[in-house]
Order: structure tokens, then sequence, then C-alpha cells
């Protein structure tokens, strides 16, 4: 030692000097954020409790249900088939054409002066296939209705005019239908033959 | 002597505190990784679970609380269906079934059965175009064809068909054709009749979809 020490004080022994120990000071601090931890793990694990409860209740309470949802279920797609069923029965039935109070109508218009001889209905659904196949909706179908018959009398031209006429003109028929009439003047003695084709197109 | 004195490590209350934090946030760390995490994890999946169970809980209560209503509804189309089934063809014997329907009502009126056949079947069905091609919806329904000769005349036969038609809505005339049969109106009409009845189709509408109270095999007794 060749010179003053002029360093006074000495490093400072903190464990004496201080008022804490910095030993405890760290333990402390760690046990500190350790117990925060702990706490924060806690908090986690009520929530986690808490949660689990609430969904066995939402599980026990779903699991009481299922039985009759389940009923429910398959009884929606039961009644929705039925309701099918009938519904769609219902519109081809609603669209079905009464042919009977056709022919009825038809009948009240012949004159005394006409006998129909042959009467004839060929339909035609646009569906229809020769592997007897259709779509359903069921689309338009025509129908094509042929009167032939005789008319007698002084003036069997002027009854057939007048007779198809009478169903041109008719309040009903004119409405659904195309006439045409066609070979009027086939002679037959006095009589006269005629054909009568009544084109429908029905929805 | 002083190289052999080791100095004694002195901590102070700086590094004490810093030391306490890192071992603390790395206890908090470690608490984190091995089981705050897990249980974050536990507390994810219970939620996933909880919405779960929740909107299946929320489907199942407005389904129970239709409960009633399609009950109702059911009964009201299980007696359309016993209806709409009794004028259906039988299923099981279909040609005599419509047969015994056309001798029926064509004794009724007076007029004589020549001859009945039965002409097949026509399927309905609807077509729909997916992603994946079009695909064949079979109907509820098909048509059962039939052909009857009757002789008789202008004003029977407009009687038969409609009671036909009123009994049997959904039937179908197809075609007819009224021919005199000899010279003189009284000689009456050869009547040719096709149409078409409705069945269940087995396809578009299985027997074990179907009320079971609806004995469609037999919805009509033919005796009459």
């Amino acid at each position: 030692m060749t010179g003053y020490n002029l360093n006074f004080w000495e490093e400072p022994d903190w464990s004496r000097e201080g008022t804490l120990n910095p030993f405890f000071t760290l333990f402390a601090i760690a046990a500190v954020l350790t117990v925060l931890g702990l706490g924060w793990v806690n908090a986690g694990q009520r929530q986690l409790q808490k949660k689990v409860e609430a969904l066995e209740m939402l599980s026990m309470e779903n699991k009481a249900l299922i039985k009759q949802a389940e009923e429910a279920s398959s009884l929606k797609i039961q009644v929705a088939k039925w309701r099918e069923a009938v519904d769609v029965y219902d519109e081809l039935a609603l669209k079905n054409y009464v042919w009977s109070s056709q022919l009825e109508t038809i009948q009240s218009l012949v004159p005394d002066a006409i006998v129909i001889k042959n009467l004839y209905l060929y339909t035609t659904r646009a569906g229809d296939t020769m592997d007897s196949t259709n779509t359903y909706p069921l689309p338009a179908w025509t129908a094509l209705l042929t009167l032939e018959g005789v008319a007698t009398g002084p003036t069997p031209y002027q009854t057939i005019n007048d007779f198809f006429d009478s169903l041109q003109g008719h309040e009903f028929l004119s409405r659904i239908m195309v006439a045409n009439l066609a070979s009027t003047a086939i002679a037959e003695g006095e009589d006269k033959r005629f054909k009568i084709d009544l084109s429908y197109t029905l929805r | 002597m002083d190289h052999l004195i080791i100095k004694e490590k002195k901590l102070t209350p700086l590094q004490g505190m810093i030391g306490g934090v890192v071992i603390g946030v790395l206890a908090v760390i470690l608490l984190n990784q091995f089981v705050k995490g897990p249980i974050t994890d536990k507390i994810r999946e219970t939620d996933e679970q909880t919405t779960n169970v929740q909107s299946q809980l929320t489907m199942n209560r407005a389904l129970v609380q239709q409960l009633p209503s399609l009950q109702k509804e059911r009964d009201t189309l299980l007696a359309s269906l016993k209806d709409v089934s009794g004028k259906l063809v039988s299923e099981e014997t279909p040609v005599r079934w419509a047969n015994a329907i056309a001798e029926r009502h064509a004794a009724r009126e007076k007029l004589t059965v020549r001859s009945f056949d039965a002409r097949g079947i026509n399927q309905l069905s609807t077509t729909q175009k997916t992603s994946r091609g079009i695909i064949v919806i079979p109907n509820v329904y098909e048509e059962f064809r039939t052909e009857t000769i009757l002789w008789g005349t202008f004003h029977e036969f407009g009687r038969f068909l409609a009671n036909l038609e009123t009994e049997f809505p959904a039937m179908r005339v197809a075609d007819f054709s009224l021919r005199a049969k000899g010279i003189e109106a009284e000689d009456g009409l050869v009547i040719s009749l096709k149409t078409t009845y409705l069945r269940f189709s087995k396809d578009g509408f299985p027997e074990d979809t179907r009320p079971q109270a609806v004995d469609q095999t037999a919805p009509l007794n033919i005796d009459q």
C-alpha cells in the first residue's frame, strides 16, 4: 500500500445496513407473485367449475327434452309427408276435368234434327311418354272431342251450322275450346253427315 | 494474502427485488404453462360444448313447443288421408279393385261391362337440378291405367261417368269413344273408356311412412 486509500467507506454490507434483508425481499416478492399466480389459477379453476356445472345443468335439461324433441322431429317429417300426400291429391283432383258435365252441356245443345252417331275424346298430356313416366307438376294437357253425326230435316246444312254456332257461342264452351267444323257436305240421301272437332287446352 | 480472500457475494436490495420478480414471474409462467393453460383449454372446450348444448336446447325447446300443434295436425291429416286412401286403387289387388268399381257403377246405371283391362302404371316424378346433377324425386302417387268397354246409352254413360267423377275426384278420363252399335238409336252405344286412378307410390310414399290406421289395401267394400 503506497498511497492513501481515500475510499473511506467500504462497500456497504446491506444485510447489515438495510432494514430488509435482500434475500427476504427476493423470497417475499417471489412468494407474493407465486401466491398471486396460484390465486389466478384458482380463479380459473372456479370459473371452470361454474361452467362445467352450468353445462351439466343444460345437458340435463336437454336430455330431459330429447325424447320429446325426437318425437316432434319425426312427427314433423311425417306430417310434412302426409301433408304432401293430401295436397297433391287435392291438387290432382282440382285439376281434373269433369267430362260428364261437358257431355251434358253438349247434349243440351244438340237439336232434334241432329243425331250424334259417334263421339270420341282423346287427351294428350305433354309429359306423357312411351315409358309411362311423367314429370310432376303435370303439364297442361290437350283434349280433342270429336262429334260425328247426321243432320236431318229440310235444311240440314243450316241445322249443322246452327249447331256449330251454338257450340261456339256457348258461354262456358267458348271459353275453353277452339271449335272446328269439317266435312259438312258429305251427301247421304237427304241427310247430311258432319264432323265437329272441339279442341281444348286444359291446365 | 488478498488473493486468498474469497469475497462473499452480497445482494443489493434492487437485486433482491429483481430476483424476486424474476423468480415470481417464472413461477407464474410455469403455473400458466402447466396448470392454468390446461384449465383455460378446458374452459374453452366447455364453452364450445355449452354453445352446442345451448343451441340444441333452443332447437329442442322449439320442437317440443310445436309438439301439440304437430299432433293436432297429424290427427287432421290422418282423417284426410283415410278419406283419400278410400279413393285410391288398392295396391295388392288393383285390377280386381278397379274392375269392381266399374262393375258396381255400371250395374247402378244399367250399363253392361263387356271387358275390363289394366293398362299399366304411369310413374309421376319431379326432377331437380343439383350440383351433383339431376335427381329424380318420385311422387307420392302413381297412376293406374284401365280400359273398360261398356254397352249402353248416352245418358247411362253420362250418369256412370258423373258417379265415377264424384266418387273419385282424382280419377282422370284419358280417352273415351261412343259409337253407335247399330243403325237404330235403340241399339245403344259401344263405349270405350280409358281412365287412370291414383294409388300410393311405393318409392314416393313408402309403406312405413304411411299412417298405420290407413288400410289402403282394402279401402272399399266391393260388394256394395
